[in-house]
């Protein structure tokens, strides 16, 4: 219950902040201070996608660069982190497409290099589980890894998650279920 | 669904997920995900700002880009008409009447003299023609 009414007051607020920028005094103000509120979580939820910082950093800039361009007419319909991390979904799902596709041409260039490759693991069993978890979050479609990472690290609820990837609340549980098993398929064939 | 029930439905379905890999490898995998350089979210929207500065800022190239084909219109248009005005200046010999032979005088009057008395009879007569009205408006006074 407690959580629930801080989100509705973290929501508000949230509301307040857009009105104030799209009032079109102090923008910038306004804008870093809903950037500062929900950074990190875009970026983690990017990040655990392509792994690597550099490529989290550029989407995540794309991303809030949108939001400044499109803020003004954003009619809060839905809640402004929902449309935030739909717009993250989109600039995510676009890259990981067009590295795929890079990867075709440049195989050895640009590869989705699991976390743990070159890491040194305190044993080497807890080291093999590791790049096992890896190896099986990288092999899911783009959609059930960014579903599975919103259920699981962000605990979002498949509503939420449903608006985010544009798809049916069925579809995101699907997603979810189908992800996880993949990941018990791969996890077995190893 | 009670929010109890979601919490209790999300924490079995992360249950399931532990069941499959070791709690401590996915942490570990969220440990990397939340490693990132140092000041990275403090300067995070500053550099969001920088970039959405400069995107409204035409580029330097183009804003030179712009000028420079101006002026090369402008260079372009200004030096045609010289050259053009050079040439016709050129083109025209400006002779004073004594430096030309008096022989030359000579034979283009001569050359030319049917052409002059051609035009000297139109001449007589229109004037003549006139004359003529002029005699037949006073005969029908008279």
């Amino acid at each position: 219950m407690r959580k629930r009414l801080s989100n509705l007051v973290y929501m508000q607020s949230d509301q307040i902040i857009i009105k104030a920028f799209q009032a079109g005094s102090q923008k910038e103000q306004h804008f870093t201070e809903l950037v500062k509120r929900h950074q990190q979580k875009l970026y983690y939820q990017i990040k655990r996608m392509v792994i690597e910082h550099a490529d989290a950093d550029d989407i995540a800039q794309i991303v809030w660069m949108k939001v400044w361009e499109k803020l003004d007419g954003f009619k809060m319909e839905s809640e402004f982190s929902t449309w935030l991390f739909r717009i993250g979904y989109n600039e995510t799902i676009n890259f990981i497409q067009k590295r795929n596709k890079l990867a075709i041409v440049h195989p050895i260039e640009s590869s989705e290099a699991p976390f743990h490759e070159a890491s040194t693991s305190n044993s080497p069993k807890s080291s093999q589980i590791q790049i096992k978890l890896d190896q099986a979050i990288l092999q899911l479609p783009e959609k059930q890894r960014f579903v599975f990472m919103l259920r699981y690290f962000e605990e979002l609820p498949y509503e939420k998650i449903a608006l985010i990837t544009e798809t049916s609340l069925g579809g995101a549980k699907a997603n979810y279920h189908q992800a996880l098993k993949k990941m018990q398929e791969i996890l077995q064939t190893d | 669904m009670s929010e109890q029930n979601k919490i209790s439905t999300i924490e079995e379905e992360k249950n399931e997920v532990h069941a499959l890999f070791h709690q401590q490898s996915i942490a570990e995998f969220e440990k990397q995900v939340n490693t990132v350089p140092e000041n990275y979210f403090e300067q995070f929207s500053e550099n969001i700002l920088t970039r959405i500065q400069e995107k409204k800022k035409p580029s330097l190239l183009i804003r030179f880009g712009k000028l420079s084909v101006a002026a090369a219109i402008l260079f372009l248009v200004i030096g045609s008409y010289f050259v053009v005005t050079q040439y016709n200046m050129n083109d025209v010999t400006t002779i004073a009447i004594h430096e030309i032979p008096s022989a030359e005088i000579d034979s283009y009057v001569s050359n030319n003299e049917w052409m002059d008395d051609a035009e000297m009879q139109m001449e007589i007569n229109n004037v003549g023609l006139n004359l003529d009205i002029d005699n037949s408006s006073k005969d029908s006074i008279n």
